[in-house]
This record gives structure tokens, sequence and C-alpha cells, in this order.
């Protein structure tokens, strides 16, 4: 099966990125011939603005007298006291209280919310959508397809683009706005710095691009994207985040309110199974997806999502320890032992973001 | 330094390996490095762990490792004999590897105990044809 692309696809090979297959998606991954690697885009976006092509995300619409209570109902947390031009992060959950999804909704008006989900799980989500949607009165609809999405990212970014869309540098974090021109503006980002989420029409997206591009703002490809979000503990989904895992024991739990009666949450009350948390190391050797934690030569647990910390260059990670596995109580400051070739290596557990940065403060750890 | 490609320098006055390492012959010494062709295909290049000096290694045998944020490779020995000399500076500047694999980013110099091994090496010529082919596939 061919590829499907993004409305950028012939942009992305004339800045001759390197392209792979994400999500059934051509998508580029670095533009190192411009760039000089993943690592140098990694620090264009903390030092000065990055812009990313998403455009492989879906987004739907749902509208309706009982757009709220079917939100509240099919979300991990509830709409009824959003207010209207905020939006929200939460999961989406199945019957047996695995996570489907995390997504992002954002509410127009009690009757009326735009949603946006990850690529890999389109086709998935909208079918667990329309079936919950059946015993409420809303509607639903696709706009995947025809809908580009651009993040411009880092300190420079507000006032770059508050050039292209006035007043877009008053929005609150988490916070949107139709522009003008009708671009979805959300203050909003995956990478732990200011910035700013750009639905728009595919026909539009290459003027932005360009736009951007004429700003000295540096492309950043899915490589950067991912060690971004990881440095400041954000999940990924289908590592961090999976069906075989309820909210509750993932890093995502904070936008899980059990108190609210939604999909499969008496399945999200039962005793957890697994604790997430997060580990580094000593060196830049970067920690690998599936590399096994053991504790007292014992196996514990697993790396779900690992790299390195380009700030501070030492491994990082996230990971599950599974609870059936541990003697005592695991304490905040556990080392563990890494499952890897050659010498043995250790990696400490820490408090996630790895960094601190303006979206997203660093923890003290407690003693 | 044919190629001008990314990662196609090939400099002829150099061997290579299958492995992608290189090896520059210095007075009975080995200068032992990885191409340009293999710090562009790991990418982003953040870690290098070499052995210590003194150690002895086999042809074809694992030296050490090179962790890109892709993927972790492993470094083999191009000629037999005792590791005479490393470069301290890679572990805390691995960049040096994709920023300049045949000088500053060299790993470690090799005693050479056996000249004939250096007859199962590829001329800079047949490595080129080598990297051509898996270019373009």
């Amino acid at each position: 099966m061919a590829l499907k692309t993004t409305p950028l696809h012939a942009k992305h090979l004339e800045l001759k990125a390197r392209m792979a297959e994400f999500a059934g998606f051509d998508m580029p991954i670095s533009y190192d011939a411009k760039t000089g690697g993943m690592l140098k885009e990694h620090l264009a976006v903390r030092e000065h603005a990055g812009m990313f092509d998403v455009s492989h995300m879906g987004e739907f619409w749902v509208k309706g007298a009982e757009a709220t209570k079917f939100l509240s109902y099919a979300c991990s947390r509830g709409f009824s006291s959003l207010e209207d031009g905020r939006a929200q992060y939460c999961l989406l959950i199945n019957r047996d209280g695995g996570i489907i999804d995390d997504i992002i909704v954002y509410r127009f008006s009690a009757d009326k919310y735009w949603m946006v989900v990850n690529a890999s799980n389109v086709t998935k989500d909208f079918a667990h959508l329309r079936e919950l949607s059946k015993s409420f009165k809303v509607s639903l609809e696709d706009v995947s397809e025809q809908t580009a999405l651009i993040a411009i990212q880092g300190p420079k970014a507000v006032e770059l683009f508050s050039k292209i869309v006035p007043k877009s540098e008053n929005l609150k974090y988490y916070s949107f706005m139709m522009s003008s021109n009708g671009w979805l503006v959300a203050r909003t980002g995956y990478t732990g710095e200011d910035g700013f989420e750009i639905f728009l029409p595919n026909k539009e997206a290459l003027s932005l691009w360009n736009e951007f591009e004429s700003k000295d703002v540096v492309p950043i490809g899915l490589g950067a994207r991912d060690t971004l979000r990881l440095e400041v503990g954000f999940p990924l989904y289908g590592h961090e985040l999976s069906e075989k895992l309820r909210p509750m024991e993932t890093f995502s739990a904070f936008a899980t309110d059990l108190k609210n009666e939604f999909c499969g949450v008496e399945k999200a009350r039962l005793p957890n199974r697994y604790l997430p948390i997060a580990v580094e190391t000593s060196t830049p050797k970067p920690l690998r997806a599936d590399e096994k934690l053991f504790l007292d030569s014992k196996p514990v647990g697993w790396i779900t999502s690992g790299s390195i910390s380009p700030l501070r260059r030492v491994g990082i990670g996230l990971a599950l320890v599974d609870l059936s596995l541990l003697k005592s109580p695991l304490s905040n400051d556990a080392i563990f032992v890494l499952e890897s070739a050659g010498k043995a290596r250790e990696a400490v557990r820490t408090l996630p973001p790895f960094v601190g940065t303006p979206r997203v403060k660093r923890k003290l750890k407690a003693a | 330094m044919a190629g001008k490609e990314p990662g196609m320098k090939v400099p002829e006055d150099l061997l290579y390996t299958k492995n992608h390492e290189w090896c520059r012959i210095e007075d009975g010494t080995a200068v032992v490095g990885i191409t340009d062709y293999a710090q562009h295909s790991l990418g982003d290049i953040t870690y290098v762990e070499l052995p210590e000096e003194g150690q002895m290694f086999q042809a074809g045998k694992v030296f050490g490792t090179v962790d890109s944020l892709k993927t972790v490779a492993e470094l083999f020995a191009p000629v037999s004999g005792e590791v005479l000399e490393i470069n301290s500076g890679l572990p805390n500047s691995a960049e040096l590897v994709n920023e300049d694999p045949y000088n500053d980013g060299w790993m470690i110099k090799v005693e050479i105990s056996d000249e004939k091994e250096l007859e199962l090496l590829l001329p800079a010529a047949e490595y080129l044809k080598l990297v051509s082919k898996q270019n373009k596939k």
C-alpha cells in the first residue's frame, strides 16, 4: 500500500529530509542536510524557534445538543466546567479501562468541539466514538484528510507568530482562537516550549511554512520531536500509553478524573498493576525502548521510551515497573541495572521532566 | 575523496572493511575509525565505547560500540593486534565522529601483528563500489 503524504511532502523532499514511514505516512525524520541533524534541531527549538509538519494527525468535529455530555462520557475527564475557547488534554478509555488514545479537545461552545488525535489511531478512535455516540444527540465528522497542522515552538515562536496572526500572543496556555483567515490557532505544543499549533486547510499549509522559513524558523523532523517531548516527560501513544494500560498506571493519570462517570471508569478504578517512572544515567549513551530494568538481579520493569537529553547529555527514559515483581515499595531514588551488552550500566529513578522549560517546571525530588 | 553526496567521502589512501571501518597504516600501526558512509547512516552519534589501551583484539572481533540517537552499532577490528592508543577525546565529544570521521573522529591505534591481514582489507575503489551499491538499495 502506498504511503500517505501531507500537503508539505514535496517541500520535505526539496529540503532533502530523511524520510520514513510513520503511522502510514511518509514523514520527515530529520532535515539534517539543512540543519546538521536531530540534536541541532532539538537545540534550535530550545533556544530559538522550530516548525513541525504534523499534518498526519487526525481531527474530528463533535457537534450537537449533547456534545458536552457525550465528551464527558467518552473522555477521562469532564467538559461541563471547561470554558469556551479553552482546550483540554484527556484520554479515550475502552470498556476494559484500557487507553485507546490521548487527545486534545477544544471547546468552541457547549455544543461544538474540535478534537485532535494521534495519526496511528484515527480509524480506531473514530469507530469507538461513533459507537459511543449512538446514545447521544451528537454528530461526528472526521476532517483529518483536509486538515493540515503546523506547530511553531520555541522562545521566539510567540513574537514571530504574532506578526502573522495578530493577538495570538494574548492567548493563554491551552487556549485557542480562530484567526481572521479561519485558522484554528492554539497555544499548545509537544515540546515543553511556548508556541502554537495551527490547524489550517491543506492548500494553505505551504504558504505558512514558507513564511516561517523566511523568518529563519528551523524545520524540525519527527526525530527531534521525540527527544523534545521525552526530555519534558510527555507520553507517546504506543509507548507510555496503550490499551494494555489503565489511566492511573500512566503519567497521564493527572488527566483522569475517577469521580467522572466516563466509559470504562469502573475498570479504571481497579488497583494499579504498573508504576510509571522516569530514569536517567550518567553518560550520553541513549537508553532504548524495551531495555529491561533490573533490581537485585531481578527484572522488574522496562523502558517504554529512551534516548538522551540533548541539553544535559545523559541517557533518559520513561519506564514501567511491574508492581507484582517488587518485593517492597520502590524508593524515590531506586537504582536499576540496565540489560545491555558489554559493561553493566545503572539508571537512577528521577522525577520527570528531565529538564525544566517555560511550560514544564522541574519538581523537587521528595526526600 | 570520490563522491559529493553526503556520506560518500572515501579517501584514497585508506583501507576499508565491509563493516565500514577504515584503517590508516603508519609505521606498523593501524589507526582505525568508521567511514563517512557509516557516520551518515547512523545519524547523530552521542556515545562511543572504546577498549582500554593494552587490550588485544583478533581481526573481525568487536572492539567497541557506537551509539547514535537511532541505533547502536558494533565496531569490528580490521586487523589483529594490541591497542596502543585510544582517542580519549571521544567519550566526551562523540559528535566528532559525525563531523570529521577520518581525522578528529579516529577511534583506536593498533599495533599490526600480521601484515598479511592488510591484504584482506578493501582499497578505496572497491569500498566505494560497495557503498555506492548499498546506497542505491
